[in-house]
């Protein structure tokens, strides 16, 4: 090396600075000036002026298996109604002693099936921005701690699928690192709904007649009608009852359909049950139909025949095993669901 | 030689009056037309050959004697009555056209047989007419024949003797003649005898002549009257005509007075009883008026006819009742306004029959009835669309002097399968609803199950079959037999089933498998023993396969028919017994996948069976039909044709017409 500098310098010295000593200034000069400009870069990279308030500086050592910025996710409502909300709440704590910013926060779902479609804010103890499925909290101070309530809403495309698997994904910026994190939220199980329907028919839907007798009632002459029990659901349910009760005056005739499960009768108590064992999904619709009979008096005169007192049903869902149930109301000769004779169930003289 | 050789001349000669006996029809309604046009046009022949009894005038054998024929090869059971007056001829009867007969008959009458008055004029009882005399008190001719004699002669000679004829139809039967004229010389003595001796005379040569008249006919050869009933000769007689019903000569000229007359008759006559109730009103459309005879009539075992008025009798009328079978009579006539007694008096009467019931109401006042637990159907016409409406009744108003023809109700399918629990609407081979749809269900079965009710001739339901969750349960008098499980105990899912039957037994029984099985068709044996088994598709398939079973053409020859479940093309295939294929067609276009479902019935009544279907699934409702040859011989949607959630068929004769009805079936009824 040292030959190469001397073998350098002695060709420029046989070449140049012979001839003129400015030549041998001038090197000299723009070698100083470079050295120069080296210690100054060199100084400059080193340097590490202490100002205060700012304070980025304050935290040189990060942990990365343990990064400053602590995100729980809470889910207490595992089953969900067929409305598709959930509560979420995120609670946070920043171990750190020095900010975190711009925090991001976002919920992603692995099915199609299910849309998230928004993120209510319920409350939150740090200023949140939403946006879409995405929330942003702008700053954690250090050593901060507080959690935020929120309302997340689905979409269904297929509601035989009933299960929700999804996860949060947050990322920050913290002393030029990006930390990402995944978490698995609890699975979600949608609640199936159970469709029943109670009603009472003259004429079916397509215009058969399927009651007989007077429509309007008349006093002194039985007319028939048909109620119906329909239960049907996208999802498996099972142990289905369903009851009722006959009002005094009415009758339980033969005509029966039932096309699955069990039907009783006490004609002591007046108590109808329906039992069906399972429900499936795929199946369709459970029916059970059954014709009763009214003869009205002539205390009836002018009004409107009962025909059967308000259903009760409930069933379990087999997915979730939550009972679901509830109440239909009473069904008089007015024929509500009949499109035919609907309105005509006051009972007329001859 | 010479003695066997006269035997077989006389026979020879004699064989058209030995007639057979002819046998009444034992269901009911029973229809007489009184069609007394001396030509049949070949329209009015074939629309005649629908009636059970036709009185025809006698110049009708000569004038239109192909369409005699004519009717007897459309309906081999008529039996048709020749007209002949009994006591009067059309004067200057050489000078009408096509009156070979009468011509005939006027050319043997002397002038002696004419009724007179004491003053010798000629008596008529009809314009244009003069009236003859058939006491025993006029001179006889040439032949030693009085008009008593010389009538009968000429109805066993020139009628009976054709062969055309089942009997002879006599009008003007009277049991008295003084109430014509108070001054009958019926002896011909230039006197007027009282009417007590006249209307004895009188009577005493009627009987004379109906004697005659039987002696020479036979006794298979039918003679019926016309006219106010007179005891005395009615041992004589098969039946009366009661013309123009409740006519004001009978009997008190009531309702009840007429009833009386007619129910008693077939006591009274020689068997078979054949008495006609006519009724007549110039208006066609006066289906109360009509319907007043025919329930009346249906209240004894006459035949009922319903025509335009007493000058004009040919008319081929024929009304929505005249389509019902009732078939045999359950009961006597029954007053439901008076705890069901058999007195005659005007009420509400009743008579039940196997598939329905006629109600009359006999009163001056509107009637309500209702029916306590009874079910009945109206007929679902064309006329009367009020009353005919096809409803469902459980109460009846009836106007007074009006009646009614009802089904009753059959829920149950019988000899074909049905699915417990379904809802199903009853179509003719036009697609027209012949009556209400009706949930068929037999709660002692699983609901959804398959369900097969064999009838035994009675039409009643003796051995069962109930296919549900893959296995088979066989029933004989609602006792289990056996169970049979075609593919297996895993196999769970639903049958196709259908049972070919024998009174009340299943010959074989047929089975494939439902949706998510193969199409594997097992058919059994009457100790349902299983027989073979065949794959009716490619047997990876797994929609299924529908079956049914029968003698499609009513050569004897049992054919296996089957359908795809979803999931291919909707190709019908037509199997031997033995499993061989013998023919197949598409019922679909060849894209439609839902699978079909099919049953198989004689619709038309051609004594063929035809294979009907309806889509399994992701279909509209249209049932198609086919001859058993595959050719498309009708189709309709039987519901709401947007409907996409296939249709169920099977076939089964619920109003008892001889034709099976299509029955198209939806889990949900709408």
């Amino acid at each position: 090396m040292i030959k190469l500098i001397h073998h350098y310098f002695r060709g420029r010295w046989r070449e140049y600075y012979v001839k003129s000593h400015w030549h041998l200034v001038l090197d000299l000069s723009l070698t100083i000036v470079i050295i120069f400009l080296i210690a100054i870069s060199m100084g400059l990279y080193f340097f590490r002026p202490i100002f205060p308030n700012f304070s980025i500086y304050n935290s040189p050592v990060v942990n990365l298996n343990n990064p400053p910025l602590v995100l729980d996710f809470f889910v207490d409502q595992t089953v969900i109604s067929q409305e598709i909300s959930v509560p979420l709440r995120i609670s946070f704590k920043n171990n750190g002693t020095v900010s975190v910013n711009s925090v991001l926060i976002n919920l992603n779902l692995h099915d199609d099936n299910f849309v998230l479609t928004k993120i209510n804010l319920a409350s939150s103890s740090v200023a949140v921005k939403l946006d879409g499925q995405e929330l942003i909290l702008d700053k954690v101070a250090g050593g901060e701690e507080g959690k935020i309530d929120l309302q997340v809403y689905f979409s269904i495309k297929n509601s035989s699928k009933r299960t929700i698997d999804w996860q949060a994904q947050s990322q920050y910026n913290f002393n030029r690192q990006l930390f990402k994190a995944t978490k698995t939220l609890p699975t979600l199980k949608i609640a199936a709904k159970l469709n029943v329907t109670s009603g009472a028919y003259y004429t079916s839907p397509q215009g058969d007649q399927l009651g007989i007798g007077p429509v309007s009632p008349i006093v002194g002459i039985p007319t028939n009608y048909w109620i119906f029990w329909e239960v049907n659901s996208p999802s498996d349910f099972k142990d289905l009852i369903f009851g009722s009760r006959l009002p005094q005056g009415v009758e339980l005739e033969a005509g029966r359909s039932l096309l699955s499960g069990e039907f009783s009768y006490n004609s002591s108590t007046r108590q109808l049950i329906w039992k069906v064992p399972e429900i499936k999904g795929e199946a369709g619709i459970y029916r059970l139909g059954f014709e009763v009979r009214i003869i009205p008096n002539l205390h009836q005169l002018g009004q409107v025949v009962p025909l059967l007192d308000a259903s009760r049903y409930r069933a379990v869902d087999e997915l979730t095993g939550k009972t679901v149930s509830g109440e239909l109301s009473s069904l008089t000769s007015d024929l509500e669901a009949d499109s035919f004779n609907s309105g005509q169930g006051k009972v007329i003289n001859q | 030689m010479k003695k066997l050789f006269v035997v077989i001349l006389i026979n020879i000669f004699l064989w058209p009056l030995v007639s057979q006996a002819v046998v009444l029809k034992n269901s009911y309604p029973r229809l007489a037309n009184y069609f007394l046009k001396w030509e049949i046009s070949d329209s009015e022949a074939t629309k005649l050959a629908k009636w059970d009894v036709l009185v025809l005038d006698m110049e009708v054998q000569e004038n239109s004697r192909d369409q005699i024929s004519k009717i007897r090869k459309l309906n081999p059971r008529i039996i048709i009555l020749a007209y002949i007056t009994s006591q009067e001829i059309i004067n200057d009867i050489d000078y009408y056209n096509k009156a070979y007969l009468r011509q005939d008959f006027s050319s043997g009458l002397i002038d002696a047989w004419w009724l007179r008055d004491a003053l010798g004029n000629k008596i008529s009882n009809w314009p244009e007419t003069s009236m003859l005399n058939l006491s025993n008190e006029t001179q006889a001719n040439n032949l030693g024949q009085r008009f008593n004699d010389y009538l009968p002669n000429f109805v066993a000679k020139k009628l009976a003797s054709t062969g055309l004829w089942d009997g002879v139809f006599y009008d003007n039967v009277w049991g008295d003649v003084s109430w014509i004229k108070n001054n009958i010389d019926i002896n011909n003595d230039g006197y007027a005898e009282s009417a007590a001796v006249a209307d004895n005379l009188w009577i005493i040569g009627y009987q004379h002549m109906l004697a005659e008249t039987k002696k020479l006919v036979g006794p298979n050869f039918i003679i019926i009257g016309n006219g106010k009933v007179y005891n005395g000769y009615q041992s004589f007689l098969n039946g009366m005509m009661l013309e123009a019903f409740p006519s004001p000569w009978e009997n008190g000229g009531t309702w009840t007075g007429s009833m009386t007359t007619y129910l008693k008759l077939p006591s009274l006559n020689v068997d078979p009883n054949i008495s006609v109730v006519n009724i007549y009103d110039k208006n066609q459309a006066n289906y109360r008026h009509m319907r007043y005879g025919l329930t009346s009539t249906l209240l004894g075992e006459g035949f009922y006819s319903y025509d335009y008025d007493v000058t004009s009798h040919g008319q081929t009328w024929w009304y929505d009742e005249y389509n019902i079978n009732l078939g045999m009579s359950q009961s006597g006539p029954y007053n439901l306004l008076n705890n069901a007694s058999t007195n005659l008096q005007p009420g509400l009467w009743r008579r039940d029959f196997k598939n329905g019931v006629v109600i009359v109401n006999s009163t001056n006042k509107k009637q309500t009835y209702i029916f306590a637990h009874e079910e009945l159907d109206k007929i679902k016409g064309s006329q009367d669309k009020l009353i005919n409406n096809g409803q469902k009744i459980n109460y009846l108003i009836l106007e007074p002097q009006d009646g009614i023809v009802l089904w009753k109700r059959s829920d149950l399918v019988l000899n074909n399968p049905f699915i417990n629990g379904y809802f199903y609407r009853v179509y003719n081979i036009s697609g027209q609803q012949e009556r209400n749809g009706f949930f068929s269900y037999i709660g002692s079965y699983p609901g959804a199950a398959q369900i097969v009710a064999a009838a035994n001739s009675q039409g009643e339901a003796v051995a069962t079959l109930s296919a549900n969750e893959g296995r088979i349960d066989v029933y004989k008098n609602n006792k289990k037999i056996t169970t049979l499980v075609p593919y297996g105990y895993l196999y769970k899912k639903s049958l196709s089933l259908a049972a070919l039957i024998h009174d009340g037994y299943f010959q074989k029984i047929i089975t494939g498998a439902g949706q998510g099985g193969g199409p594997q068709v097992s058919v059994y044996n009457k100790e349902n023993k299983l027989e073979y088994r065949f794959f009716a598709y490619e047997k990876n398939l797994r929609g299924g396969v529908n079956v049914a079973i029968g003698d499609l053409n009513g050569d004897g020859q049992i054919k296996i028919v089957t359908a795809p479940g979803p999931g291919s093309e909707p190709l019908i295939k037509v199997f031997s017994l033995s499993g061989k294929l013998e023919s197949s067609f598409l019922a679909y276009g060849a894209n439609f996948y839902g699978g079909v479902n099919i049953s198989i019935g004689d619709v038309n009544g051609d004594g063929r069976k035809e294979i009907v279907s309806g889509p399994a699934s992701n279909g509209g409702p249209q049932i198609r039909i086919f001859s058993s040859a595959g050719k498309l011989i009708g189709s309709f949607f039987s519901y709401d044709k947007n409907f996409r959630g296939g249709v169920s068929v099977t076939m089964s004769d619920i109003n008892n017409d001889g034709r099976e009805e299509i029955l198209a079936g939806l889990k949900n009824f709408y």
